[in-house]
């Protein structure tokens, strides 16, 4: 772009680096001669969205049909947004500096709760009304996506169209729509309307909500004949097939993930009744080594990157990885391309592979028990048996290692003090293990990192109340008082950032005049500890009028109505309550490649059934 | 073993990138060339990479030089060129290869063209360089006073359209002077100052 307009600015910011744009492999479109202007918004900095492997997917797919260009944004750190409100100068684009006010559409990823302040706030800052009512036909559309957009209610008010599932095709065929739409000139109401009856397009302007004395939802249904009652969410059928992005703008600024990231599978066989990506990602499906092979080596060879990242929600359960990994050795040892494994599972078998992969690269060890004892990770449906940690520890401690990272959650449901013990004596049964051989080296550090259970929608749990922070707090207490070796490094959550998580993972639209208050009273970058302030948001709340509690800490009734059912995600409810129930028993459910358990995601894949098990017609 | 001095430029919207950001983007625009770069020993290997003197963030450059080593059988420079021209992101001309079987020598001055916005007229201007020109640098563990005017050296100035433009010598090396000390020296006399360095001299 060209940053003649913004030079005085850039000179009184911290990482100016985060606004030009320049980037080797950016798109170059001629925004004049197109005929659809789309720009891909990240609510959060610069360094964060680059590390976003789907915005780079979906800004890459966009960017190939013809006739369409779609630029990026991110969210302007508070000195810039100072130095763009001092100047009375609109958010812009980074590929050709034009302000977001005069494109047709803005796409926001919704990667969590939140940044939800940072998407009105960008809104805002393009001289755009946040109130998706009080923006006209002439103003860009302001569209939504990603994991949070499976609870799209908390933004109903401010957002135009929400997508729901995975949007490779969805986006292409919206766009399309679009671009129909202003050939023929048709009013902003016909439009959204006209999106509304595309599969996986949620309009929330055009469905009516009552609610309970109580203060629960009463009804949720559409104003107007021709709009779903349920919105379905797409998924991608043959991954081999999708498009995924080998030549993507390569950041100078030093981003998180700043390496190949190669997608291998989408979905996950387990069922963690906890985990919300378990269930909105169903059914499972991967790509072929070949396929991702061939992909690796092209993305090397446009970016010059020395690292290649696999990123699966679990990979050791991608049956084809030994294969995966030997095509990929094959050459990148040779190249001096270093290797990475996420490594969240415990199995001796994964680990032998690890240590294949390391020999190139050593990097650290994470395994994610998530709770303290068997009971509690039967209840959680979490399979892993403390056997079977040990054994993968030792290994680990054998093959030279000597720290590992251990991921817990507190406050799951049923939890009880010797369940928090419990993580305190496991992390020491390691530390023990460790010691129990005669070992080289400096002695080992086990990190023991504690997050707060947050209830998401979607989930067996989405039902549950989240602990009072107040419990939590005391819970993190408990568990330090009882970790007694110095090996032991315990990290934990702030129990006020999850609760805040809580109210808008499980909101209604309601809330919207607490997001709108809040940004109107500067509040941004809610994921930041600098930023982040719990008082700030008790005050929002009682001055909109509502209470938080009601969100975070109330058991929903199983036959109540929930904001988010109106959205069809494959799996039923009636399968989420059922292992609800078996959480309640303490009875385990089989992953999906031992036995299918009928959730209902196999009707996403056209009659075929799941690929991690087919289905057999009955 | 070749020592591959490049010469390329540095301009545009690349000022805003910091020479520890370009250091990385360099680095993976050798890896795109596949050209034989010659990579460090150890458990990390990545190609040995120097800048002859690195340029501060907010300025340009059509002179810096980065010395990294070839494995013996490689290209001539003619076809280096074109494949580092090849990879180069906006605002990076490769101007020039040289092979080389020594390091570079140090870099010992650089001449630049600072842009100033001011409302002074040239004569005016001039003379506030006339004198001492005490300025404050800072290093890790103090501050001190020093006088930055003996080390301004070849000075022409030249009237612009919104102020006036200096051609002048900086050191390097031990006595390097980062332009920004003018800028500092001349406090609000000038609302903003471009740098564009011309030349490096070895
Ligand atoms: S293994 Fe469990 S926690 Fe991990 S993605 Fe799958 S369901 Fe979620
Ligand atoms: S239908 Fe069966 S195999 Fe498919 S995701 Fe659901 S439980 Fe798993």
């Amino acid at each position: 772009m060209n940053t003649e307009k913004y030079a005085h600015l850039l000179k009184h910011v911290e990482k100016p680096g985060r606004y030009v744009g320049g980037e080797l492999n950016s798109e170059y479109k001629d925004p004049a001669t197109v005929d659809l202007n789309l720009c891909f918004c990240f609510p959060d900095t610069y360094e964060i969205g680059m590390s976003n492997l789907g915005m780079r997917i979906l800004v890459g797919c966009l960017n190939q049909m013809d006739g369409v260009y779609c630029q990026r944004s991110y969210a302007p750190w508070p000195d810039m947004e100072a130095q763009l409100l001092q100047n009375d100068l609109p958010l812009y684009a980074l590929e050709t500096g034009e302000p977001l006010c005069d494109f047709d559409a803005l796409l926001f990823t919704l990667q969590y709760e939140l940044c939800y302040t940072n998407v009105l706030n960008m809104i805002r800052l393009s001289g755009l009304p946040m109130y998706a009512k009080d923006r006209t036909g002439e103003m860009p559309l302001i569209i939504a996506g990603g994991p949070c957009s499976y609870n799209p209610e908390p933004l109903a008010d401010f957002v135009d169209i929400f997508s729901i599932g995975e949007g490779e095709e969805a986006l292409c065929e919206l766009a399309e729509l679009i671009r129909t739409c202003k050939k023929e000139g048709v009013s902003k109401e016909e439009l959204l309307y006209r999106a509304s009856r595309l599969e996986g397009f949620y309009v929330p302007s055009l469905y009516n909500v009552t609610y309970n004395e109580d203060g629960t939802l009463a009804s949720f249904t559409p104003r107007r004949e021709g709009v779903p009652a349920t919105v379905r969410k797409r998924i991608i059928t043959d991954m081999d097939k999708v498009y995924f992005p080998e030549k993507s703008p390569m950041p100078y600024l030093d981003v998180v993930h700043d390496r190949v990231m190669m997608e291998v599978t989408r979905g996950c066989i387990r069922g963690c009744r906890f985990c919300q990506a378990g269930m909105i990602y169903r059914p499972y499906r991967d790509k072929s080594p070949e396929g991702i092979n061939a992909c690796a080596m092209a993305s090397i060879g446009h970016t010059g990157y020395s690292e290649i990242s696999l990123t699966s929600l679990s990979i050791s359960d991608y049956p084809r990885l030994p294969e995966l990994v030997d095509k990929l050795l094959a050459w990148t040892e040779e190249q001096k391309v270093g290797l990475s494994l996420p490594s969240q599972r415990i199995d001796a078998f994964y680990e032998e592979l690890m240590e294949k992969v390391m020999s190139v690269r050593k990097s650290g060890l994470t395994f994610a028990p998530e709770a303290g004892t068997q009971r509690l990770r039967d209840v959680i449906n979490k399979n892993i048996a403390e056997d079977d940690i040990l054994v993968a520890c030792e290994k680990a401690f054998d093959g030279g290692r000597n720290s590992l990272k251990l991921y817990f959650m507190n406050g799951l449901p049923t939890e009880r003090d010797e369940d928090i013990v419990g993580i305190a004596e496991l992390a020491q049964k390691i530390v023990d293990l460790f010691y129990a051989k005669k070992r080289k080296g400096r002695g080992v550090t086990v990190t023991v990192s504690v997050s707060c259970f947050v209830p998401k929608p979607f989930t067996p749990f989405q039902w549950e109340a989240q602990n009072d922070f107040r419990e939590l707090e005391r819970k993190q207490k408990l568990l330090r008082d009882h970790i007694t070796s110095r090996k032991i490094d315990y990290k934990y959550h702030d129990a006020k950032v999850s609760r805040l998580e809580a109210v808008f993972a499980k909101g209604d639209r309601r809330l919207g005049k607490a997001l709108a208050y809040a940004v109107e009273k500067g509040q941004k970058f809610d994921a930041w500890d600098e930023f982040f302030s719990y008082e700030n948001w008790m005050s929002y709340f009682a001055d909109t009028g509502i209470d938080p509690a009601f969100y975070a800490n109330r058991v929903m009734g199983e036959t109540e109505l929930l904001p988010w059912d109106f959205i069809g995600i494959g799996v039923t409810k009636r399968f989420l309550l059922s292992e609800k129930h078996k959480a309640e028993a303490e009875t385990t459910t089989p992953d999906c490649r031992t036995k299918c358990s009928a959730c209902g995601a196999n009707t996403l894949c056209g009659g075929k059934g799941c690929s991690a098990h087919p289905v057999k017609e009955n | 073993m070749k020592y591959v001095f490049a010469t390329f430029t540095k301009t545009g919207n690349l000022r805003y990138i910091s020479h520890l950001d370009l250091q990385r983007a360099f680095t993976r625009l050798l890896l795109r060339t596949g050209l034989p770069i010659k990579f460090s020993e150890g458990f990390n290997p990545h190609p040995k990479l120097m800048f002859a003197q690195p340029l501060s963030l907010f300025q340009e450059s059509v002179c810096e030089v980065a010395e990294f080593r070839f494995e013996d059988d490689c290209p001539a420079e003619a076809e280096t060129l074109a494949r580092l021209q090849a990879q180069s992101p906006e605002g990076m001309t490769f101007t020039k290869v040289e092979y080389s079987e020594k390091k570079l020598p140090p870099c010992k001055a650089a001449e630049y063209t600072l842009t100033f916005e001011t409302a002074l007229d040239v004569e005016a201007f001039q003379a506030l360089f006339a004198g001492e020109m005490p300025v404050v640098k800072k290093t890790k563990t103090r501050e001190e006073t020093v006088d930055i005017a003996p080390l301004i050296t070849e000075k022409s100035f030249a009237k612009t359209e919104k102020g006036v433009a200096l051609r002048c010598v900086l050191p390097c090396g031990n006595e390097y002077l980062n332009p920004s000390y003018i800028e500092q020296f001349l406090g609000d006399k000038v609302t903003d100052m471009r740098v564009m360095r011309e030349k490096l001299m070895f």
